[in-house]
């Protein structure tokens, strides 16, 4: 995580507060310079609403200054997840306005719907789920307000059948990432979005209706981007795994269920695992107990394996893919648009390149 | 005349109070204190004589300076669009 074990340690103390922890916060105000390693660190990590709450209800011993210190920055972060917020309810408005039904996924369905202080969880960007047919609509009705793609589309049809998904930053300076699925590479081919949409309820966000997945999938969903959106789960995400489970609606058969039609079973455990101990929660719960007790085969191992720390790798993951899908014409179209793609993506590819070079000249040598 | 929240706020409780974002706005206002305490009242729409009855049971005071006050702050929050008339 950081350079620091001790700044690592406080991140899973904040990680875990939400839910019945071994984990303790200091007995004392941290000293000087370590309140403000830590307060950097809960920050970057998303982690400063536990932190402000905790000192608000006596949980987190803190000098004067520093509570106010740590209010200030939790009320910049909130006020800046509320105008976030505005734009969700604004994208869902402009897809819906295209007939285009887009789920929100992620930082404020989990702050509506999960937490015990919507405050607590905050966010970065807006990230919506849109049916695979309907991604490449999507896409051209955001740009077509102003809205830029990261990356292009790496041959046509691959938005609609294969990707991940598309991020954009749009013409406000905010970034949307539109969805076609929860993960890349072989997951995102195993996991049914229709499940998720099908599924789907409804939810007011400032007095508009916007669809949110059901509490299984946004459980199944936070287990995926835990163990598969990084190295190693990092204990802001292990946070919504711990959250999401211990919900008093949450249904750990009908979890279980899902994670199995995805073939996300392994996935689940990992995360399950990884929660469990870095937040040091309690073993005896049924989740704790589930996640001792499976085994994974080796074709789950493999297909984990391109995910993980020392083998994470992205063609490893493509390449991977491939296998997952079942008609040899789309492994061949899959295969060419991930090793062959199309003139635009070298032109960007070059961007990069010269961007990086350039970056080079301009750090001066030590 | 009846108060109300308007509808498409966007709201966080925080330590200190409620941030409320208002569809107009560029950046939520921070309500905390007697304005927090007043946002609250507003979670369904009430009169001023009904803020007025509810403001003194909970802090006492007199009630002409309540009104007073009152008429203030709920003049500030129509000015920053977080709270409309729900009269017809």
């Amino acid at each position: 995580m950081t350079a620091d074990p001790r700044i690592d340690q406080w991140m899973r103390v904040l990680a875990s507060l939400d839910v019945p922890s071994a984990l303790e916060p200091p007995s004392t105000p941290l000293p000087a310079a370590e309140w403000t390693r830590m307060l950097s660190g809960a920050r970057s990590r998303r982690l400063v609403g536990a932190l402000a709450w905790a000192i608000e209800d006596g949980r987190w011993p803190a000098h004067p200054p520093q509570r106010d210190e740590a209010l200030a920055a939790h009320r910049a972060v909130v006020a800046r997840d509320l105008v976030l917020e505005r734009h969700l309810v604004e994208h869902v408005r402009l897809l819906g306005r295209h007939d285009i039904p887009a789920l929100a996924l992620k930082g404020p369905v989990l702050a509506h719907l999960v937490y015990p202080r919507a405050s607590s969880r905050s966010f970065r960007d807006i990230d919506l789920l849109v049916p695979g047919h309907l991604l490449p609509r999507a896409i051209a009705a955001l740009e077509a307000t102003g809205a830029r793609r990261h990356f292009p589309e790496p041959r046509p049809g691959f938005d609609a059948r294969f990707t991940k998904g598309a991020a954009l930053t749009t013409a406000s300076g905010h970034e949307v990432d539109l969805h076609r699925t929860l993960a890349a590479g072989a997951y995102g081919l195993l996991i049914d979005p229709a499940t998720i949409h099908a599924t789907a309820r409804t939810i007011e966000i400032g007095g508009e209706p916007v669809g949110v997945p059901d509490l299984a999938s946004l459980t199944v969903h936070a287990c995926i981007h835990a163990v598969l959106g990084e190295a190693w789960p990092q204990p802001e995400i292990m946070r919504d795994v711990a959250v999401t489970t211990h919900h008093p609606d949450a249904d750990l058969a009908s979890t279980l269920r899902l994670a199995g039609a995805w073939q996300a079973e392994t996935v689940v455990a990992f995360a399950f695992g990884a929660t469990w101990t870095d937040l040091a929660l309690d073993r005896e719960h049924p989740a704790a107990r589930w996640a001792s007790t499976y085994r994974p085969t080796r074709r789950d191992l493999r297909r984990l394996d391109p995910y993980l720390l020392d083998h994470r790798d992205h063609a490893r993951q493509s390449l991977a893919a491939t296998w997952e899908l079942p008609r040899w014409r789309d492994r061949a179209r899959y295969l060419r648009a991930v090793a062959l793609p199309d003139a635009a993506v070298h032109r960007h590819r070059d961007r990069w390149s010269r961007g990086l070079a350039g970056l080079r000249h301009r750090v001066p040598a030590p | 005349v009846d108060w109300q929240r308007h509808p498409h706020n966007l709201t966080r409780q925080v330590p200190e109070g409620w941030l409320v974002l208002a569809p107009a706005a560029e950046a939520p206002v921070l309500l905390s204190g007697s304005a927090a305490a007043l946002w609250e009242l507003l979670a369904v729409p009430t009169s001023t004589d009904g803020l007025v009855a509810a403001i003194i049971d909970r802090f006492q005071g007199d009630p002409d300076e309540i009104r007073r006050d009152l008429h203030h702050a709920l003049a500030e929050l129509v000015d920053r669009g977080v709270i409309e008339s729900a009269s017809p």
